[in-house]
């Protein structure tokens, strides 16, 4: 039997049975002999043991089952919202946009014309009405809307205008109309083509009726 | 319980049926628990870790791919969840409770009032001071010896679980062994 100690590493490597038979066989045979390597496997299988005592060491803990599932649906239930917050903005930005769109919000520039809004519609009703009435647009203000008829559908425009609620005076030949607002008799301007036409140039005014005979004009007020 | 029931309770977690996982936490918490507080010596500490590793766990079973045992796949998650700990808990400085004893400086002993079953083992004495010692191992030492001689898994596990060769497995365990060994010669233990 050889002299020579046993190193640390075949301690540990005979303990964790891990030497071939031959090493192994060898390995005992000398710890037999030798005092001082077999003190130090003796150390070493201590040092192992009472770390495997702590294996068996009873320490209460609670049970985590209950509680990891609680926080794992609960963090599922996070994410699912998080993963959903950008199809919901999209969404809300898609609904408000098609409203804003349906009620005219943006015009074709894509300006903010809401102010308008109720001017544009009234606007476009009585443009509607006098097209129904087969008459032609000859001025539009901010207040009113010049337009001319024929005789035959004086009656039909009336009626139209009357049944959308909307105000309306005929211009007399003198180029003048009572106000249905304030019952006063008001001189009118008309601008025609290059000319303006004035209630009290009794000349152009006769010219202008001249021009246009077999026609009655009518003011429509916004 | 053996490998095909974890195989199939994890199959069915996955299916949707996550109550299942409850079953594997049951069967593997006192495992875990054990490895995390011999890691940290703290049992608050433990409890809050490891109930993170179950989470995590649970979070991540889809990317299981059942090439391994379930085992050896919870035991990497749990020694990475210990390392990444670690490392965040030393980014923040500790501040040492001492007092002064005569002309000594000695630590602050604060008593801890929670009842310990460990405390009613004969051999306390010993526990508590391979306790110390295991928490005061490098870490490389203290995750191989905990794997090894606590857990009793084998050197391909350990290997599997810490992603390093079996020449390096030994290596550490042999250094590991040595210095503990040394460690527990000083305090008079062994």
């Amino acid at each position: 039997m050889t002299l020579k100690h046993l190193n640390f590493d075949e301690l540990s490597d005979l303990i964790d049975n891990e030497l071939s038979e031959q090493q192994k066989d060898y390995c005992l045979a000398h710890i037999t002999v030798c005092k001082i390597c077999c003190k130090e496997y003796e150390s070493l299988l201590k040092c192992i043991s009472l770390l495997s005592s702590l294996k068996n060491e009873c320490i209460a803990i609670p049970d985590f089952s209950e509680r990891t599932l609680t926080i794992c649906r609960s963090r599922e239930k996070k994410r699912l919202f998080l993963k959903a917050v950008p199809a919901i903005a999209a969404s809300v930005i898609i609904i408000a946009g098609a409203g804003f769109i349906k009620t005219g919000f943006f015009n074709e520039s894509g300006s903010y014309v809401a102010a308008n809004l109720s001017g544009h519609n009234e606007t476009q009703r009585i443009i509607e009405s006098v097209g129904n009435s087969k008459g032609r647009i000859l001025k539009i203000t901010h207040s009113f809307i010049d337009g001319e008829f024929d005789k035959n559908s004086l009656s039909a425009i009336e009626r139209i205008l009357h049944k959308n609620n909307i105000k309306h005076a005929v211009i007399v030949n003198s180029g003048m109309l009572v106000n249905p607002s304030t019952g006063k008799m008001e001189d009118v301007n008309f601008t025609y083509g290059n000319g303006s036409v004035s209630g009290n140039d009794i000349y152009k005014n006769q010219n202008y009726a001249t021009i246009e005979n077999g026609k009655v004009r009518i003011r429509i007020f916004k | 319980m053996s490998l095909i029931n974890d195989i199939e309770i994890i199959n069915r977690v996955i299916e949707g049926d996550k109550e299942a996982f409850s079953q594997i936490v049951k069967k593997y918490q006192n495992m875990v628990f054990k490895y995390v507080y011999y890691q940290f010596n703290n049992y608050d500490e433990a409890l809050d870790i490891t109930q993170d590793i179950f989470i995590t766990v649970m979070e991540a079973l889809q990317s299981f791919r059942q090439e391994s045992k379930f085992s050896t796949w919870l035991y990497s998650i749990m020694v990475n969840h210990c390392k990444n700990y670690r490392k965040k808990m030393n980014r923040y400085s500790t501040v040492s409770l001492k007092v002064m004893r005569g002309e000594d400086e000695v630590d602050l002993q604060l008593q801890d009032y929670r009842e310990n079953p460990a405390e009613k083992v004969v051999n306390e004495d010993s526990i508590r001071i391979i306790k110390e010692e295991i928490e005061k191992l490098p870490d490389d030492f203290k995750d191989i010896l905990t794997l090894r001689d606590i857990d009793g898994l084998s050197y391909n596990e350990i290997s599997e679980i810490l992603g390093i060769n079996l020449s390096n497995v030994k290596v550490r365990i042999h250094r590991g062994r040595e210095y503990l060994k040394n460690r527990l010669h000083a305090r008079g233990l062994i």
